[in-house]
């Protein structure tokens, strides 16, 4: 048990950027939307398109900055400080977010590893490596944050 | 979900989530989470908050939810009102 050692009002939480629970899921979702639409239309990307190129860009912006917000935000800081700073509720929602995180990673590979052939064949794209680079960039930048977006989503305005 | 009279003792003694917080040692919030009844505590929070109240755990904690206060307090009146007919 860890309760002893823990101090309410850490001061090492100013190192990180504040979020409260409401902007910090909406941050997320939007976040990991960005990324997600960032991959999809690129597979789709031709040199004719200007403007399917600059939705492209701004979902890639848009993505990459909200997931590196949220990774230096306070729910990251209780996704990754030593067990002896978080009281026991803390500690059991880091685990739960953990197993989610490592659920979504699993899946995430297994779509990568052995079903891309398939998903290529239904959806009309070839995986090429700039295709294989984007599906790793993907899943980095989005399971780097999956225990913060999770504990934001589980975490409760206080009243 | 294990029930609890949490919010109840701590208003009654005057104590604020913050400073019941320090007394066992957790994140305010947490207390918040034990209050709605989102999150039931480890035997040693239990006993911690028992004792800060200086009751019995189970006075704190059930099982089973506990009765609304004006129905106990009814009871209670009901119960006093009995025993000094019987006198």
């Amino acid at each position: 048990m860890t309760t002893d050692t823990h101090e309410p009002n850490k001061p090492s939480h100013f190192k990180y950027i504040l979020l409260k629970p409401r902007s910090a899921k909406a941050l997320s979702a939007v976040s990991i939307a960005a990324m997600w639409l960032w991959f999809l239309l690129k597979l789709h990307l031709t040199d004719e398109q200007p403007g399917v190129q600059a939705l492209v860009g701004l979902c890639a912006l848009i993505g990459l900055i909200g997931c590196i917000v949220m990774f230096l935000c306070t729910y990251n800081f209780v996704a990754n400080a030593p067990a002896s700073q978080l009281d026991e509720r803390e500690l059991a929602d880091r685990n739960a977010a953990y197993f989610k995180a490592y659920q979504y990673a699993v899946i995430l590979l297994l779509v990568g590893y052995l079903g891309t052939d398939f998903l290529a064949r239904l959806f009309a794209f070839q995986v090429t490596p700039a295709v294989t680079q984007n599906f790793f960039l993907l899943g980095f930048m989005t399971v780097l944050i999956t225990p913060a977006t999770i504990l934001a989503w589980r975490d409760e305005d206080l009243d | 979900m294990v029930a609890n009279r949490i919010a109840v003792f701590r208003t009654e003694r005057g104590i604020s989530r913050k400073d019941l917080a320090a007394l066992v040692s957790v994140n305010p919030q947490t207390i918040g989470f034990l209050e709605r009844g989102t999150y039931s505590p480890s035997v040693e929070l239990a006993l911690k908050l028992a004792e800060v109240f200086r009751v019995p755990v189970e006075a704190l904690f059930s099982l089973q939810p506990f009765p609304a206060l004006a129905d106990q307090l009814s009871a209670a009146q009901s119960n006093a009102r009995g025993v000094s007919h019987d006198d």
